[in-house]
C-alpha cells in the first residue's frame, strides 16, 4: 500500500469531519455546567468546613480536660460490635435471655448480634484491678498509735504488684472447678486487661452519695450495664472515702451480687481489711481463714496467715 | 511523556510567565465565565473538529469538547505561554480523549455488530462513496491504534501539524513524536491493506 493511500485516507477523514456541522456545543451550556460545578464544590466546602472545625475543637477540648481517652474507648466499645457484626454471626452470638422477635427484619437480627456485647463490657474496655497501692494506706494505723515493725512488713508485702494479683487470679482459674455458668466477657477481660492507671475516671455517682453518709452503711445500686461498677465504689468508700462501714457493705453487695467472679477473691480480701479496720476481730478471722488456708488459690495467703498471726497475737 | 502531559503540576522554577498582555489567559486564570466563553467563541469550532475526528464520533465529540470548556478555568492556571492557547486546548482534550475515545470505539463496534452505519445526516450527494468508505476504513484502523499512536497520526496527518506543534500539543518530545508516527502509519497501512485497500 503506498503513501498517496493514507494521505488520501486521511484527507478523506478530515472532510467527512469538516462535513459534520450539525448541532455545534451551545456555549451556554459549558457555562451553566461550569457555575454548577462551582456551586456544588461550594456547598462541598459550606458542608466539610464547620465538621471538620467541630471535630478537631472538640479533639483538642477533649485532649486538653483529659477526656480524650475516655472517648476514644467509648468508640472503641461502638465501633467493636459493629465489627463483630460484619465478622459472621461466630463472632458474637446472641445471648439466650435477649430472644429474638418473630417480625425482627434483617437489620434488626443483626444488631441484636451485636447487643450482648455492650452489656458485659466488650473485651477492649480496660477493666480496673484492685487498687493496691491505696491498699497500704488503709492498713496504715493512724497517725497517733506507733507503728509496729511487723506490720510495716504486712504493709509492704500487701502492697504487691497488680501483675502478682493478675498471676494469682490465672493461677486461680486454672485450680478452679468448672464454672456452671459460662465465663463472663468481663471475667475474660479483666485475665487480659493491663493494670489500670492509678488515675481512673471516678466511679459511679452513687459513691459520693454514699461518702456523704458515713454511717448509712448503703450499698451503691449495682447498675446491670457495668458490673465493674459496684467493684470501684466499694473500692472508692473504702480506699479514698476511707468510710469502712459503708465499704463493707458495698463488698457485701458487690459479693452477693457477683461472686463467681474474677475480682471476687479481691472483694472478699477487701472486705475483711474493713473488718479488721472496724475493729470485728472474730468476723475478719473467719473472713482471712480461707486465704490463710489456700482456698483462693494461694492469692494473698502469707498476708492472711501473717494478719492472723498478729490478730492472735493481740497486736491487732 | 512530559508532566504536563500527564496533567501533572509543572514546578514553579519550570514555568514561564505568560505572555504580556495575554488578559484571557489571566482572566481564564481568576476563573471569569465570561473569559471561557470568550475562549470557546475563539477556539471551540477548532477543538469540535479536533475532537471529532480524534474520536471519530459526533457525540462523544461534543461531550469531550464540553469537558474541555469545563474545565479550562481550572487547568488554566496551568498555561505557562510556551505555545498558544489554541495549542494548550487541544492538548487538554488529548488528555481528556482517552475516556471519551473508549466510549467511540465501543458504539462504533455496536454499530457494526448489528449491521447498521452511523447515520450521516450531512452527507452530500457529490461526495465520493470512495473517499466516504476509505475515511470509515481509516476510522476502524485507527480504532485498533494505541491511543498515543492514534494521537500522533490524526495530529500530524490529519491536522496537518508539524511534529514540533504536535509535541507542544502532547506535551511528548518532538523525536518521540514522529517514532509514533511511524509506527502508526505501519500498522494503518497494514489495516487497511488487510480490508483490501493497495
Amino acid at each position: 500500500m503506498s503513501d498517496d493511500l493514507l494521505q488520501r485516507a486521511a484527507r478523506a477523514l478530515r472532510d467527512e469531519a469538516d462535513g459534520h456541522s450539525g448541532p455545534g456545543l451551545p456555549k451556554q451550556a459549558i457555562l451553566k455546567k461550569i457555575e454548577a460545578n462551582r456551586r456544588a464544590s461550594a456547598q462541598r466546602w459550606a458542608v466539610a468546613t464547620p465538621l471538620v472545625l467541630l471535630l478537631v475543637t472538640s479533639t483538642a477540648i477533649a485532649a486538653a480536660t483529659g477526656a480524650l481517652p475516655g472517648v476514644w474507648q467509648k468508640v472503641k466499645q461502638l465501633v467493636a460490635p459493629a465489627e463483630q457484626t460484619v465478622a459472621g454471626p461466630s463472632a458474637a452470638p446472641p445471648a439466650p435471655e435477649a430472644p429474638r422477635r418473630a417480625g425482627t427484619p434483617a437489620t434488626g437480627q443483626v444488631r441484636s448480634a451485636a447487643e450482648p456485647a455492650q452489656p458485659a463490657q466488650p473485651a477492649t474496655a480496660p477493666l480496673p484491678a484492685p487498687e493496691v497501692a491505696p491498699l497500704a494506706q488503709d492498713l496504715a494505723p493512724p497517725a497517733e498509735a506507733p507503728v509496729p515493725s511487723e506490720q510495716a512488713r504486712n504493709e509492704q508485702a500487701i502492697a504487691s504488684p497488680p501483675v502478682a494479683l493478675q498471676h494469682d487470679l490465672q493461677v486461680q482459674r486454672a485450680g478452679a472447678p468448672a464454672r456452671k455458668e459460662p465465663l463472663r466477657a468481663a471475667d475474660a477481660a479483666t485475665a487480659s486487661a493491663p493494670a489500670p492507671r492509678a488515675e481512673q475516671p471516678p466511679a459511679p455517682p452513687a459513691a459520693p452519695e454514699a461518702a456523704a453518709s458515713p454511717p448509712a452503711a448503703t450499698a451503691p445500686p449495682a447498675s446491670p450495664a457495668n458490673p465493674l461498677q459496684p467493684f470501684r465504689a466499694a473500692q472508692r468508700l473504702q480506699f479514698k472515702d476511707k468510710n469502712w462501714l459503708a465499704a463493707l457493705a458495698a463488698w457485701d453487695a458487690y459479693l452477693l451480687q457477683s461472686p463467681r467472679d474474677a475480682l471476687a477473691p479481691e472483694a472478699r480480701w477487701n472486705r475483711a481489711i474493713c473488718l479488721l479496720r472496724l475493729e470485728r476481730t472474730a468476723e475478719a478471722r473467719q473472713a482471712l481463714q480461707p486465704f490463710a488456708q489456700g482456698a483462693e488459690g494461694g492469692y494473698r495467703q502469707a498476708q492472711a496467715v501473717d494478719l492472723l498471726k498478729e490478730i492472735d497475737g493481740g497486736e491487732l | 511523556m512530559t508532566l504536563r502531559a500527564i496533567g501533572m503540576e509543572v514546578p514553579l522554577f519550570w514555568r514561564r510567565s505568560p505572555p504580556a498582555g495575554d488578559a484571557l489567559v489571566e482572566r481564564l486564570r481568576q476563573g471569569d465565565l465570561a473569559a471561557v466563553g470568550e475562549a470557546y467563541d475563539l477556539h471551540g469550532a477548532a477543538v469540535v473538529s479536533f475532537a471529532r475526528r480524534l474520536v471519530g464520533d459526533g457525540d462523544s465529540a461534543l461531550d469531550l469538547t464540553q469537558e474541555v470548556f469545563v474545565t479550562l478555568p481550572k487547568v488554566a492556571k496551568r498555561f505557562d505561554g510556551t505555545c498558544n492557547l489554541r495549542t494548550f486546548i487541544m492538548g487538554i482534550a488529548v488528555n481528556h480523549a482517552r475516556h471519551h475515545l473508549r466510549a467511540a470505539v465501543r458504539r462504533r463496534r455496536a454499530w457494526e455488530r448489528s449491521a447498521l452505519e452511523q447515520p450521516d445526516q450531512t452527507e452530500s450527494p457529490e461526495r465520493g462513496a470512495a473517499d466516504q468508505q476509505l475515511a470509515r476504513a481509516l476510522q476502524r484502523a485507527l480504532d485498533a491504534l494505541p491511543l498515543d499512536q492514534r494521537v500522533a497520526f490524526v495530529l500530524c496527518e490529519v491536522e496537518e501539524k508539524t511534529s514540533s506543534e504536535a509535541a507542544l500539543v502532547t506535551g511528548a518530545p518532538e523525536g518521540t513524536m514522529r517514532t509514533r508516527l511511524f509506527h502508526a502509519k505501519r500498522k494503518l497501512r497494514e489495516l487497511l491493506a488487510a480490508e483490501g485497500y493497495r
